[in-house]
């Protein structure tokens, strides 16, 4: 190598260690927005249990329990029959799959 | 900065100034002759090697662990160049000898450089360290993370490919005509 590419070479490096320090930050702060946007969307899409005055109000059927169905592979809630609709209906168990309260959901 | 940075500061640039010839000649050499490419992977791997200061081990040479970085760093910019070449069509550089200092027939150092650019990986790497670089078999081994044996080996495969390649250049063919 010249003299002067010899130069070059130590400026360019030497300019490539300074901004390989600087580079970690843009990175943190990508990473840090994707928590933030992951966290909301967690957030935002969790299972709402009304409580039991807001479901009573709206005949809404409270869970009592969590249960298997018969083969095992479902999540299922069982739900109580105590409601107070505006019928005073006795309703009977009702047994709301996991899944498909996630997609009403 | 801390008197142990600028320590390190300085034993870096020493040993920058000390290996920056012979690691821009080594990749130079491992990229298949090309001068822009060969700077970048030495500096990357001066690069790497400065960040890694504080996980080498004195184990090894620190300028066997330095060449290996650099090794490494040669092979990873064949790997994307093979990548970039078929993704986006590139074409292959030719092989561009940008140092004037080097006497003798620039068409036949250029034929050399690209019979030694079309070994084998290992074969290149081998003769490359060896042959070209002044490294003994061992360094080599050391470098490449290879065995004694496996050098060797690819040592005498790409003598032979040389020889095959450049059979019209032996002198002593002309002695017989």
């Amino acid at each position: 190598m010249t003299a002067l590419q010899r130069t070059r070479f130590d400026a360019r490096l030497e300019e490539r260690i300074r901004d390989s320090a600087l580079r970690c930050w843009p990175w943190l702060a990508v990473a840090a927005s994707l928590a933030a946007v992951l966290s909301l969307l967690v957030w935002h899409t969790r299972i709402d249990v009304p409580s039991g005055v807001e479901a009573a109000q709206v005949g809404v059927s409270m869970p009592t329990g969590i249960e298997t169905n018969a083969s095992g592979d479902d999540w299922i809630l069982a739900m109580t029959t105590d409601t107070l609709s505006d019928s005073d209906d006795t309703l009977p168990p009702d047994y709301v799959a996991i899944s498909d309260l996630l997609l009403d959901n | 900065m801390r008197d142990v940075d600028v320590a390190r500061a300085r034993d870096f640039e020493a040993f920058v100034a000390a290996h920056r010839d012979r690691a821009v000649g080594l990749a130079w050499r491992l990229v298949g002759g090309d001068g822009a490419a060969a700077e970048d992977v030495a500096q990357e791997a001066f690069m790497r090697a400065y960040r890694g200061l504080g996980q080498f081990r004195e184990e090894a040479k620190m300028s066997t662990w330095f060449y290996r970085i650099l090794v490494n760093e040669a092979q990873r910019h064949l790997r994307w160049r093979w990548v970039r070449q078929r993704v986006a069509g590139e074409m292959p550089d030719e092989p561009v000898d940008a140092r004037p200092d080097v006497p003798g027939d620039p068409a036949l150092r250029e034929r050399v450089t690209r019979a030694v650019g079309n070994l084998p990986r290992g074969q290149r790497e081998a003769f490359a360290l060896v042959h070209l670089e002044g490294f003994t078999v061992r360094e080599a081994a050391d470098i490449s993370g290879r065995a004694i044996g496996t050098i060797k080996s690819h040592l005498h495969r790409a003598l032979g490919n040389l020889r095959a390649v450049l059979a019209d250049l032996d002198p002593r063919d002309e002695a017989v005509r």
